[in-house]
């Protein structure tokens, strides 16, 4: 007879599956198909980017490197994962009907901390097991190597977990002081995030500069970093120190995050209330308040926010970093025959595709319906337009990326000296296409929507409509870029390429919204 | 004031839901609308409300046919749910300032209904806080007050007693009746057979989608108890 523990175990994946396939059983298939295929391509892709860059680093002679990319691979991924989890403050929905059932309290904690391994786990085993088979095989290393790396494979998953504990903890206590909780978790894991990368891009530029160095500065990198040089020599050499270090890394936040959890699980979470008695009564149009309402619920959501304003605010950085160093400072990083060929022309476009990249990554409007969730009732029982409710969606996305890009556009335009025609075919471009990508992510979110949700990580990160947002403006921001450059290029410049842009993307976002306006406002009105 | 004319709801599947049902709510009238679980009545108001598309008939509010007029219909109703989901990220004033703005009610009214219902209901001290941090009473409170909000001609309440306590509940029953006495109208769905027999003027019993009785509360409960009357006809022996 199967354990109390395995059966809660396996009743976790259930929820899990059952979460991913959601309730209509036609499109289940659908669903089911497309999420495993994007499953496979990712760990094909994480597969085969460890062999090619042990590969590389083989032959540039330091294929110890490898080990030391795969950690800090699998850390950024881990690290993100465990950000992205406590953004909802982790609560086990379920906690009240499991404590009330003759199941020992540990049985229960357990199942859930194991569960939450078994999702994490093939991640990581895609990113740094396959790294250290590489090496394993490609540097003809010794099995006890191979050892070393597996067992650090199946222990890094505490990483994320730890992660989670420890900063949902924190989360818990934000929401019961501040009234703004999303807005400061949002900003808190922001921050932690930043900090991330910041240090990532560090070691990442560091590794950029290899080729210049000799093979003792080469693995000098490695012990840049404490952490990262535990948890590499852990696997390399696994002598004591690195062996100790690196399981104190990994343990100690793991035992102190599964003791607040434990500690925490089934606890009845306290929310802020407030003290004041003083209402205030503010009159607005109904559109107005249409899109303070998706402001406030746009800002509650932290999951939402670091999907969607991540674009915004690293264009914001991006461009303070371009005004501060120059285009010439930057030029000087690429390589003498890639600037051999790059023209003014060259780099207004290569300018452009970025800003059109963070106008297609921010998509306020591919999962906004779906968030509605049970709450749809309050849009459709009262008297309210659906191009009303359409307005306040897609307002909210264009204003989330255009004066962003906007202002960028302008200063980077400035910097550059560039003529006012093509500091304005620079900035029109991505506006249009930020136009187009709130149509067609509200579009796709009327064709795919998702009402039956628990966790609005379900809707904002792993939902039909937002896949088929991402992978529809993508291509379609792509086109001129295509058209220009294969057909148009030898008889115009970059205003030329602004041009066909700005055709093609004004023909998309007119149809994209006439869409809105007719069949749109149809299959909204049939939602329930 | 409602009309609803030999509708028909069937859901995908094939179930259905609703048959070939009419009814009529007038001015003044407070309507009760009984039946067991899984009989058709939040279909029923969902469909009135139009919240739910159905293939056959018609519902007029007011005149208004709800499918070809449905924002007039609405500017004259207030619905509330069986179990309202409120937008949680939002504080309870701010949810009751949303709804007057869509339909557009004045600084002045707001402060009035609002101010007046909050203290009827107890909820005056709560509407500063988030609505996350809401009981499951305190939620359908705070849904009651916004039905009120607008000053609506007709109520249209899927199950209202559910999760008030003693106290919310007698206020809602006087509140309801006094509406009713301003010669507007409500139409209610409950469980609770008793609030349905003290307060409704009429009174109709659902069954499996088709109605089975339909009239004043005299009319149809006869000499018996409403309980006494519904087990009756609903009994499938």
């Amino acid at each position: 007879m199967m354990s109390n523990f395995f059966i809660l175990v396996k009743n976790n994946c259930l929820v899990f599956i059952g979460s991913l396939k959601g309730r209509k059983s036609g499109k289940t298939i659908t669903a089911a198909a497309i999420m495993g295929l994007v499953f496979l391509m990712i760990g094909f892709s994480f597969v085969t980017s460890a062999v090619g860059q042990t590969s590389a680093l083989n032959d540039a002679g330091v294929p110890e490197l490898s080990i030391y990319m795969g950690v800090t691979n699998a850390l950024t991924l881990g690290i993100l994962f465990g950000l992205m989890r406590s953004a909802n403050a982790p609560v086990s929905r379920d906690a009240e009907l499991l404590l009330s059932m003759p199941l020992r309290r540990v049985t229960i904690v357990c199942s859930k901390i194991v569960s939450q391994y078994v999702f994490d786990a093939p991640l990581m085993i895609a990113i740094f097991g396959s790294t250290v088979v590489a090496y394993y095989v490609i540097a003809n290393a010794d099995p006890g190597l191979l050892l070393r790396g597996l067992i650090l494979t199946l222990l890094l998953p505490m990483i994320p977990i730890a992660l989670s504990y420890l900063l949902g903890a924190v989360v818990a206590v934000l929401q019961r002081k501040f009234k703004m909780t999303g807005i400061v978790t949002t900003a808190m894991l922001m921050v932690l995030l930043m900090g991330y990368m910041f240090m990532n891009f560090r070691s990442s530029s560091i590794l950029a500069s290899i080729e210049g160095l000799g093979k003792s500065d080469a693995l000098g990198i490695i012990e840049k970093f404490a952490p990262l040089s535990w948890l590499t020599h852990f696997v390399l050499d696994g002598s004591l120190v690195p062996v100790i270090c690196s399981l104190s890394i990994l343990v100690l936040p793991f035992a102190a995050g599964v003791l607040l959890f434990s500690v925490n699980f089934g606890k009845q979470r306290d929310t802020y209330k407030s003290g004041k008695k003083s209402l205030l009564f503010a009159s607005r149009s109904p559109r107005a308040a249409l899109l303070d309402k998706e402001v406030k619920r746009y800002l509650a959501c932290s999951i939402y926010v670091f999907n969607t304003a991540f674009g915004p605010m690293l264009l914001l950085v991006g461009t303070v970093v371009f005004l501060v160093m120059g285009p010439d400072a930057i030029l000087r990083n690429f390589p003498p025959e890639v600037l051999a060929v790059l023209t003014n022309d060259l780099i207004y476009a290569l300018l452009t595709g970025i800003l059109c990249f963070f106008a297609v990554m921010t998509a306020t409007t591919a999962s906004s319906i779906s968030l509605e969730g049970k709450q749809l009732w309050i849009l459709k029982a009262h008297p309210i337009r659906t191009a009303d409710i359409f307005w306040a969606k897609y307002m909210l996305n264009i204003l989330l990326i255009v004066p962003v890009s906007v202002l960028a556009t302008i200063l980077i335009g400035i910097r550059m000296r560039m003529s006012l025609p093509a500091i304005i075919g620079m900035t029109a471009v991505p506006v249009i296409l930020s136009l187009y990508t709130a149509f067609m992510g509200l579009i796709m979110n009327l064709l795919f929507p998702r009402f039956d949700w628990t966790s609005e990580t379900a809707v904002v990160k792993q939902s039909m409509s937002v896949m088929m947002s991402l992978l529809v403006c993508t291509g379609s921001a792509v086109i001129p870029f295509v058209v220009f450059y294969t057909v148009l290029r030898q008889s115009f410049g970059f205003l030329g390429l602004c041009a066909v842009s700005i055709i093609i993307f004004g023909l998309l976002t007119a149809g994209s919204f006439l869409f809105l306006k007719t069949k749109g406002k149809r299959i909204f009105e049939s939602l329930y | 004031m409602i009309v609803i004319e030999n509708i028909t709801k069937t859901y995908t599947g094939g179930k259905v839901a609703v048959r070939n049902l009419s009814l009529t709510v007038e001015k003044g009238d407070l309507f009760g609308f009984i039946g067991q679980n899984g009989a058709g009545k939040t279909t029923t108001i969902k469909a009135a409300v139009g919240l739910l598309p159905f293939e056959a008939g018609e519902i007029l509010i007011d005149g208004h046919s709800i499918r070809q007029d449905p924002i007039a219909c609405k500017k004259l109703i207030a619905y509330l749910p069986d179990n309202p989901d409120l937008y949680e990220a939002l504080s309870g004033i701010q949810y009751l300032n949303f709804i007057a703005d869509i339909f557009r009610v004045s600084k002045a009214d707001r402060t009035e209904r609002i101010g007046k219902y909050a203290e009827r209901l107890e909820l005056s001290t709560d509407l500063n806080s988030p609505i996350s941090s809401y009981s499951h009473g305190m939620k359908q409170k705070l849904a009651i007050i916004s039905a009120f909000v607008h000053d609506p001609q007709i109520l249209i309440l899927d199950e209202p007693f559910v999760g008030l306590d003693p106290k919310a509940a007698f206020a809602l029953k006087t509140i309801m009746k006094e509406f009713c006495e301003q010669g507007k109208s409500i139409f209610f769905s409950t469980h609770v057979l008793e609030v349905a027999e003290k307060i409704c003027t009429k009174i109709a019993i659902i069954k499996n989608g088709e109605l089975i009785a339909c009239g004043s509360t005299d009319e149809v409960r006869g000499k018996q108890s409403l309980e006494e009357v519904f087990l009756e006809l609903t009994d499938d022996e």
